[in-house]
């Protein structure tokens, strides 16, 4: 069997590196790298502790801000590398730093106040929908997948 | 015991998974019958925000200190917990909660419920986490 190729996969997840994603995303995918990208977090020695204390601890986790994710972007990882994001904008951001962006995984955006229901696990506000439009519309393919075992839905189809 | 925190009962906050803070709850009223001051939160449907928000509230109600019980450690409601308690002010975090548990289990809570009279805050941290150890065998 040839090993799979190492990718960089996108994620959009509120709850960012927590229980789904460090044992269930991992383990399903082989992911050995994590990278939490956020420019606050980036900047921040106490969140950055909160998110090391994976469940799993086998996996490799990085804090980068969009601009130094950008940059890495520019070469394929050394590992198989799953990168959450806490919204859509930063990831118009990566495009807008140069990266190349064509595919992105919603994981959960729960209900706040103000946001419209998608689906059971997504909610978007008015600035996120537009964000999500309008990288849809800069062609990355966008679906819907709680679980690596839940159905994956396309959100431009759900969105209309 | 910390100060201000003497003579006053202690209460358990559990943030975890699904159902399982109430589960854990009501499995423990059934063995001692039912118990004040075990209150559940759970992370279904909530950001990361939002659950912090909600833990934040329930730690700055004034009250009976607290012991938060997490399930899993390093996951949402362990990093709300912690995102929580960094909130408070001093004042309030070192009257109102003892601190944070993760790998909550049955044998735990058991034992926060029937010694949480009288034990200290130290005392009651090694207590559960040496009890909820304890039940683990094979």
């Amino acid at each position: 069997m040839t090993p799979a190729p190492r990718r960089w996969l996108l994620r959009i997840d509120d709850r960012l590196v927590h229980g789904q994603v460090c044992v269930g995303w991992c383990d399903a995918l082989d992911i050995t790298q994590l990278i939490l990208c956020d420019d606050e977090i980036a900047a921040s020695e106490f969140e950055q502790d909160l998110f090391r204390c994976c469940p799993v601890e086998e996996q490799d986790l990085r804090f980068l801000t969009v601009a130094e994710l950008a940059e890495e972007m520019q070469s394929p990882p050394i590992e198989t590398t799953l990168v959450v994001f806490a919204g859509p904008r930063p990831v118009l951001d990566l495009l807008a730093a140069g990266a190349e962006v064509t595919a992105l995984t919603l994981g959960g955006l729960h209900h706040r106040p103000g946001a419209r229901e998608i689906l059971d696990y997504l909610f978007l506000t008015e600035g996120q929908e537009a964000d999500l439009r309008a990288l849809l519309g800069r062609g990355v393919a966008i679906s819907c997948q709680p679980l690596p075992s839940s159905p994956r839905q396309d959100l431009g189809k759900l969105l209309g | 015991m910390k100060p201000g925190m003497e003579g006053r009962p202690l209460r358990a906050l559990l943030v975890t998974h699904g159902d399982l803070g109430d589960a854990l709850r009501r499995a423990a009223a059934k063995i001692l019958g039912p118990q004040p001051g075990l209150t559940a939160i759970s992370n279904d449907g909530l950001g990361l925000d939002e659950l912090t928000r909600r833990v934040a509230l329930e730690l700055s109600l004034p009250g009976d200190p607290l012991l938060v019980f997490v399930d899993l450690y390093g996951g949402s409601c362990h990093t709300a917990a912690q995102r929580a308690l960094a909130g408070l002010s001093d004042e309030t975090r070192e009257r109102q909660v003892l601190g944070i548990v993760t790998g909550v289990n049955l044998p735990m809570l058991l034992t926060f419920v029937t010694r949480r009279a009288g034990s200290s805050a130290a005392e009651m941290l090694d207590l559960v986490l040496d009890r909820g150890r304890r039940g683990i065998r094979s």
